[in-house]
């Protein structure tokens, strides 16, 4: 489904974000991307949401060259992926409902497929009862369900998550991520980049390590603890 | 666009009014306060035109033939001035006809054995009055038929026309710089309401891109934000003007040494004034969010 092809990015002021970076994810996987600060994570996950430009090599996303991705069909291609962010970033101004329903309104859904498709969303990360509170009479584990259901709203077949866990205590992060399983499970891709080593070692996915820009590790299982070039950015 | 987008379009715009309503406020007043000013020069330009139009009626050129010019060659006279294209109408005056006007008119002041003599030896010639299209175009037509061998004599109102025609023309030329210096200021005004409309709505505008919002889906609700502000800022002085037009013509009516002026019935002038105030609005408001969404808010 994905794949990165030699993908280089190096930013204006000479930082390194990826380095001949090589890597193909298949439909239906669920992937953790790890590693300290600055070693590519958020580059990778800017690359895949199409929020900066490769400097050379390639990434296809279903068969497609994202490089290639005309500005005017940007729109269409973002609607390919739901984006979770660790700060949520839902609109303080609308309910739960309205949250999420605000996804669909901007694809044009009917206000019958809103209706139905809502609260169905809604039950499946338990946010049912909350349906009509704002963002701020929320806690932050039911934030991030939100901003999961509004990610997810649109069945799209590849879900984004940068740090979804990092604001959450470990009670609730482990809630959100028996979430991401049931999502992962009904056949949405996942790629989550996380620090949390601890979540990484419990799920057993696949992890890609990076290190300055490089991949240094991919393979199934949790945390390695004899590689000490990203050990710093696996332990916290 | 489906109408149930646009429709959220609108809900949108409206809740950005309401919320940035100080800031809304504000814009609204400083455009309608601009299109007021110009809707006046309008009016007051209109009732120019309107005194000119009506004056023009009654002030026309008065050609005289030669009188020795053969009977034969009137007519195709008549048609050479008929035909210049300035010219509206022309009327023949014989000068039978003019006598008896004269007869009729010394009627009234006791003249009337001495003028009843005229008739065995009239000493009229024959006239054309001459309507034109415009007054502007007085000074043309004048030059022309004083250069036709057939005119005997012309009477004209050069001084009157050109007083009357300096004074609309200033009017008229300063409406338009009037009209484009608000208008400008109205823009700005405009253009900063939805610059503050697009940096409090940064979050929301990030997250729209994120879940695959065309550039033009963020767009929209501040180009009619802007629209809004722009239609009800014309709305308002357009009814200030329907209102206010026929009190200010009745008052004015009323002074005795005006009493020569004719106005604008109020109809006629809400009839433009309505169009160009909303209309004008709209166009500012569109010109100002188009402007600021395209200077500030990067999709």
């Amino acid at each position: 489904m994905i794949d990165f092809v030699n993908a280089t990015k190096i930013y204006d002021n000479g930082a390194r974000g990826l380095q001949d970076f090589n890597l193909t994810i298949a439909r239906g996987e669920f992937v953790f991307v790890v590693g300290s600060s600055g070693s590519g994570k958020t580059s990778l996950v800017r690359l895949l949401l199409k929020e900066t430009e490769l400097t050379s090599g390639r990434i296809y996303l279903d068969g497609q060259d994202v490089s290639r991705i005309k500005r005017r069909h940007l729109p269409h291609y973002r609607r390919m992926m739901g984006v979770v962010f660790q700060d949520f970033r839902l609109l303080k101004n609308k309910t739960v409902y309205d949250n999420v329903a605000f996804a669909m309104k901007i694809v044009e859904a009917t206000p019958r497929e809103i209706r139905r498709a809502v609260p169905q969303v809604l039950n499946l990360v338990g946010l049912s009862k909350k349906a009509k509170a704002y963002p701020n009479q929320l806690s932050g584990g039911e934030q991030q369900r939100t901003a999961l259901a509004r990610a997810i709203v649109n069945r799209p077949p590849l879900l984004v998550a940068d740090e979804p866990t990092g604001n959450l205590d470990p009670d609730t992060a482990w809630e959100i991520m028996t979430l991401l399983e049931d999502i992962n499970d009904l056949g949405t891709t996942i790629v989550m980049a996380t620090h949390a080593h601890d979540i990484v070692d419990a799920m057993q996915k696949r992890v890609i390590a990076l290190s300055n820009g490089q991949l240094v590790r991919d393979a199934e299982g949790g945390y390695v603890e004899d590689q000490p070039e990203y050990e710093g950015g696996l332990r916290r | 666009m489906k109408p149930r987008t646009l429709r959220h379009f609108l809900k949108e715009a409206f809740r950005s009014l309401i919320v940035n309503r100080l800031m809304s406020f504000a814009s609204i007043l400083t455009v309608a306060s601009c299109i007021f000013i110009v809707s006046l020069f309008y009016m007051l330009a209109a009732n120019i035109d309107f005194f000119l139009s009506q004056l023009e009626d009654n002030l026309s050129i008065v050609v005289f033939v030669d009188e020795y010019l053969p009977p034969g060659d009137i007519v195709p006279l008549h048609t050479r001035i008929r035909d210049m294209p300035q010219v509206r109408n022309t009327i023949f005056v014989n000068r039978y006809d003019a006598l008896e006007v004269l007869i009729e008119e010394m009627e009234f002041e006791g003249g009337l054995a001495m003028f009843e003599s005229l008739r065995m030896d009239n000493p009229l010639r024959h006239g054309f009055i001459i309507e034109l299209q415009d007054l502007r175009y007085h000074d043309a037509v004048l030059r022309t038929v004083w250069d036709m061998p057939e005119i005997a004599n012309v009477s004209d109102f050069s001084a009157a026309a050109e007083i009357m025609i300096t004074v609309r023309d200033i009017v008229q030329v300063a409406s338009l710089v009037l009209i484009l210096i608000l208008a400008a200021i109205a823009i700005v005004l405009i253009m900063n309401t939805i610059r503050i409309t697009v940096s409090t709505r940064q979050v929301e505008i990030g997250i729209m891109k994120y879940v695959g919002a065309t550039d033009w889906f963020i767009r929209w609700p501040f180009i009619i934000e802007g629209l809004l502000i722009g239609f009800f800022g014309g709305l308002i002085p357009a009814l200030l003007s329907r209102f206010g037009y026929e009190h200010v013509v009745t008052t004015l009516a009323g002074i005795p040494w005006l009493n020569f002026i004719s106005f604008m019935p109020g109809e006629d002038i809400f009839m433009y004034v309505m169009p160009l105030a909303v209309g004008l609005g709209i166009i500012i408001g569109l010109i100002g969010s188009l402007v600021s969404v395209r200077r500030y808010l990067k999709v």
